[in-house]
């Protein structure tokens, strides 16, 4: 997503909108370097970052500055902030070469950003990096951390060379991909996530009307959800879990959470499903692993005469297009 | 801008990567065109150390569906199966346009 800074709080309803659906803001979201945008910016890039599904480019930052007399110093800040909202994981690092040559030459843009990182530590998501002294040459943890997690799989040799202090290649793979394992949960984190389930909500309406033959719940609305993520490890799925959580408690119903344990277990999520659907859950809610192996069990060959089945299933991207259009009366001009 | 007004080749940039001891590069489309971003598929099929390419397709086209399938197609050639392999899913990635409609141009990529 290529943004100016005053846009941010749009990207943010954006991202929001769209939980399954990973975003890149690219160039941190263009703070007004030259105009000393930081106190301006950082807010809403904050509130972004607290969605895990968005990564950051950490790239673009000489050209927002004064091309001529922009100095490293000035750089600074913004490169500590964004290591302090993404963490190393969800940071990967860009040239914007050759534009970036209008301030400064490939060499030099990349520089100043691993001279900015290796200049101080990270030590968990929230933390404000710990800066050492400019000399220091212990701090290279971080961009160890930058790494992508295919390294080893992928024909990319040396990354990164300690002893080099050679820049990093290739970090966009991991991060767009999603390969890096992720961060160790963060309670604080995951429950401002609490709105990526808000996808809930219209099934749980459209489905209500068979919830009277479901018996044992807690809750006492005689309503219980299912919901069956890809995965039950990945922090993603635990935002879900939590968003799930707080749904049920908002709305006085009982959510069901289980999935399997690794993304490609397509058999043991068909048997989740299988369970769930002879259970006689009143809905459903599946991240469906595979298009043609769920397509058995969610067809309904086992529905009931007079239950109604809100289906809002699918890979992401049918998804994310089939939403788009849901929205797109509403006027918004998200642009895309 | 006016530094800008020239073709920066392939090759140039791999004489400034091999000087910062970058090994490989993910390339991103700066117009909002499939020509470019199938250009720079092109680019990344002749040049290996073209990992991957972050592409470009209106999402509001009625033919975004063959557009996508067009674009995301397993190439056979070494550079960019290379990306595929590094992935593990399609090589595209879609940046909407943004700036249309809210007002801001499009700024630099």
């Amino acid at each position: 997503m290529l943004v100016y800074a005053r846009q941010l709080p749009e990207v943010v309803d954006l991202v929001r909108a769209f939980p399954s659906q990973r975003f890149v803001l690219d160039h941190l979201g263009k703070p007004d370097v030259k105009g000393g945008g930081h106190q301006a910016w950082r807010p809403h890039f904050e509130e972004l970052a607290s969605f895990p599904h968005v990564w950051c480019k950490l790239s673009g930052l000489v050209t927002e500055a004064d091309w001529r007399t922009w100095t490293a110093e000035q750089l600074r800040p913004y490169i500590e902030t964004a290591l302090e909202c993404f963490g190393p994981e969800r940071l990967m690092i860009g040239s914007d070469w050759p534009v970036c040559t209008l301030a400064s030459p490939y060499m030099g843009t990349l520089a100043v950003v691993e001279d900015a990182l290796a200049g101080c530590s990270f030590e968990g998501a929230g933390q404000h990096p710990r800066r050492h002294s400019p000399t220091s040459v212990e701090s290279v943890g971080v961009f160890m951390d930058l790494m992508p997690a295919s390294a080893t799989a992928a024909p990319m040799s040396r990354l990164w060379d300690p002893a080099e202090r050679s820049p990093i290649a290739c970090l966009a793979q991991s991060a767009i991909i999603g390969c890096r394992s992720p961060y160790e949960p963060h309670a604080d984190r995951i429950g401002r996530c609490s709105p990526s389930c808000s996808w809930l909500r219209p099934s749980i309406a459209g489905c209500s009307k068979t919830s009277q033959q479901s018996a044992s719940t807690s809750s006492g609305s005689g309503i219980t959800i299912a919901v069956i993520p890809k995965g039950t490890t990945h922090e993603f799925w635990q935002s879900i879990h939590a968003g799930a959580n707080k749904a049920a408690k908002e709305l006085g119903i009982d959510v069901i959470w289980r999935g399997p344990l690794r993304e490609d277990d397509r058999d043991a999520q068909v048997s989740e499903v299988e369970g769930f659907i002879s259970r006689g859950v009143s809905g459903i809610a599946l991240a469906p692993l595979d298009e043609s192996a769920l397509v058995g069990p969610v067809s309904g060959r086992h529905e009931p005469q007079d239950s109604c089945r809100d289906l809002r299933l699918g890979p992401e991207g049918r998804q994310l297009r089939e939403l788009r259009r849901d929205r797109q009366p509403q006027g918004r001009s998200h642009g895309g | 801008m006016g530094a800008l007004k020239r073709d920066f080749s392939p090759a140039d940039l791999k004489r400034e990567m091999s000087r910062c001891g970058v090994d490989r590069t993910i390339a991103v489309q700066a117009r909002q065109t499939l020509e470019e971003t199938r250009w720079l598929l092109d680019l990344a099929s002749d040049h290996p150390f073209i990992a991957g390419v972050i592409g470009w397709v209106d999402l509001q086209s009625p033919a975004v569906d063959a557009e996508l399938e067009q674009i995301s197609a397993p190439p056979e050639t070494p550079g960019c199966s290379a990306c595929s392999a590094v992935g593990g899913a399609r090589i595209s990635v879609v940046r909407a346009r943004f700036a249309v409609g809210s007002g801001g141009s499009s700024g630099t990529a």
